[in-house]
């Protein structure tokens, strides 16, 4: 008994290390991402940015703080919201398969931003009306569900899971109606907002997208010890006094705020909620607490990488980052799970 | 009163036309034609994947596709003028790059030969080339001169048409009302069969029970011959287009682009168009 609970705490503390290890590694993400790009800056130029600004030609000091460092941060926060949206919510369904894209959040998302290019709207209020369409689009597919599930309250997750399938599969053909009566141009809009692209990040949109993230931990955070009791169904849950139906709600409308503004200033990028979860939970154990700043920290990093690959790899041309988010993170998950570690949740 | 908003707008530009931009990235066919037209080519460092058709252009470096452009890469080509047409985008990169000091012009589209002048010397503006745009626009209204002169033979019986694009993947789509090649159909003196639709329809053989073509206007990059072509394409082949194997092949960024070539393409077709 003791010895378990030796075993357990060295565990945790093992955990706690890695946590620091990727708390680290985020910075030094974020400095490479900052340094490397289609125009060249380098590290001693990099510094002087800060230390020496006159001594840098004035095109590197507008590149590097009106385009490049607000990409990095967004890249950084979409990937960080995206990752803690699919925490939360795979561990609210304790499906491991479960992506914040289940609760009709991302769907909705690009119905309305595929609304807004359909009538070439995109450009309009500033080009702020097409994150606001997506946004709108995406907490109004949420609000569809919630009428259709008693407010989140009636039944268990299962209902749930089923009522966003039916409402992702009717948010799909409404799309793709819309797709399929676009113009040519318009068209090729939506291909390209659907796969994604930190490309029109702005100081204000970072800044917005900071708030919600921050909204949305705040939120995740103080139900973190609930989704653990969570793990061990609904009913134990609600035993160990847990609101389950609370949980629930905050949870989704977390969810919802996270996943619809940064896919509203980024697109549908898939692939970075679903599994940088499952990364952190490989690397960090079950606990929520552990999970849910794991993963953002890794969704951060994975996103950050992958739009560095986007904006350098066919440069002086855009990839789009929905491309490459895969393709980063795949290689990378499938070595996590040959791992023989704790597959508990 | 045209003539004198023309002086004013020739005075205005003559006003603030600047010093000659040593190195421009254009985006947009037309736009990429008319810097080209203007002989500035050897000025252009960069253009987009829709500009790569010009044998001036074909070797420079690609900036992507003209609605999803990136600031940075744009910017490390070092430029000193962007010139974009009305698509380009996002817009929020377009900012991006006026942020960083660059000069960006929009030239903005529009389906209407008349247009090209307007872009033209929109361009010559920017890029202290007046007395260049005045003679592009010469040759110009001298080549739309031509096609009014092709098409007036044509009024009255207008052959009908139907313009087949080729989209992405392979699959057909037929022209129909607001679209460029609707536009261009009318002013080489066609009649746009598919006018009952608005943008650009798949086809049904449906389609070819109440429209029946005269003549079919394809692009030239659809690959296959004439009878492939009809093959691909139900109920085609039982209009008079499709029995006379009557098939017009145009360059589309030519006669689609509503650049400086887009009235001689216009013309090939008014003359195709009135072979029996």
């Amino acid at each position: 008994m003791n010895a378990e609970r030796e075993n357990d705490s060295r565990r945790r503390s093992r955990a706690h290390g890695r946590l620091w290890l990727l708390a680290a590694l985020l910075p030094l993400v974020l400095l490479t991402a900052s340094a490397v790009g289609a125009v060249n800056i380098g590290l001693a130029d990099l510094w002087n940015l800060v230390a020496a600004p006159v001594q840098v030609p004035e095109i590197v000091r507008a590149v590097f703080w009106e385009i490049r460092l607000p990409r990095v941060l967004l890249a950084a926060l979409v990937g960080a919201a995206l990752a803690l949206a699919g925490a939360g919510v795979q561990g609210l369904f304790r499906n491991p398969l479960a992506d914040p894209a289940l609760i009709g959040v991302s769907a909705g998302a690009a119905l309305g931003a595929v609304v807004c290019f359909f009538f070439g709207w995109e450009a309009l209020l500033g080009g702020w009306l097409l994150p606001l369409a997506a946004f709108v689009g995406g907490w109004l597919a949420v609000l569809v569900l919630g009428i259709f599930n008693a407010g989140f309250a009636a039944g268990g997750t299962a209902k749930l899971i089923l009522a966003g399938v039916a409402l992702n599969a009717m948010l799909g053909s409404v799309l793709g109606f819309f797709l399929f009566s676009a113009s040519d141009d318009a068209l090729r809009s939506m291909t390209f907002w659907t796969l994604g692209s930190c490309a029109s990040a702005q100081w204000p949109q970072v800044v917005v997208l900071l708030i919600f993230l921050a909204t949305g931990v705040i939120l995740l955070w103080r139900n973190a010890r609930s989704l653990d009791a969570l793990q061990f169904g609904e009913e134990q849950a609600a035993h160990l006094g847990v609101s389950v139906v609370r949980v629930r709600r905050e949870i989704i409308v977390a969810a919802a705020l996270l996943v619809g503004a940064a896919t509203a200033f980024a697109g549908t990028i898939g692939f970075i909620g679903l599994v940088a979860p499952h990364m952190a939970r490989l690397l960090l154990g079950g606990l929520h607490r552990l999970v849910l700043p794991g993963a953002v920290l890794l969704g951060a990093m994975l996103l950050v990488l992958a739009d560095l690959g986007a904006r350098t790899l066919a440069a002086p041309a855009e990839l789009a980052v929905g491309i490459l988010t895969a393709v980063i993170g795949g290689p990378f998950f499938l070595a996590l799970l040959r791992r023989p570690s704790s597959w508990s949740t | 009163m045209l003539r004198l908003a023309t002086i004013l707008a020739v005075l205005l530009t003559a006003l603030t036309a600047r010093a000659e931009p040593a190195r421009i990235v254009t985006a947009g066919a037309a736009v990429t034609e008319i810097v080209s037209g203007l002989g500035l080519a050897p000025q252009i460092v960069a253009v987009d994947t829709s500009s790569k058709h010009l044998e001036e252009t074909r070797d420079k470096p690609d900036i992507g596709y003209v609605r999803m452009l990136g600031a940075e890469g744009i910017l490390s080509q070092k430029p000193d003028l962007v010139l974009v047409s009305g698509e380009a985008g996002p817009p929020p990169v377009l900012e991006q790059i006026k942020a960083a000091g660059v000069e960006v012009v929009v030239i903005p589209n529009g389906y209407s030969l008349d247009n090209i002048d307007d872009k033209i010397r929109a361009i010559a503006a920017a890029t202290g080339r007046v007395e260049d745009g005045e003679k592009l626009i010469t040759r110009v209204d001298a080549d739309v001169q031509a096609l009014r002169a092709a098409t007036a033979a044509n009024e009255g019986e207008r052959p009908g048409v139907v313009f087949l694009l080729a989209r992405h993947g392979g699959n057909l789509m037929a022209a129909g009302t607001e679209t460029a090649a609707h536009a261009m159909v009318e002013a080489s003196g066609g009649r746009n069969v598919c006018a009952s639709f608005t943008g650009y329809q798949p086809l049904s053989a449906e389609i070819f029970a109440t429209a029946t073509p005269d003549f079919i206007i394809v692009s030239e990059s659809v690959g296959g011959d004439d009878a492939q072509l009809l093959a691909r394409v139900p109920g085609l082949g039982a209009t008079p287009a499709g029995r006379e194997l009557r098939v017009i092949r145009v360059d589309d960024a030519a006669f689609l682009g509503f650049g400086p070539r887009t009235p001689s393409a216009a013309t090939k077709v008014a003359t195709a168009l009135r072979q029996p």
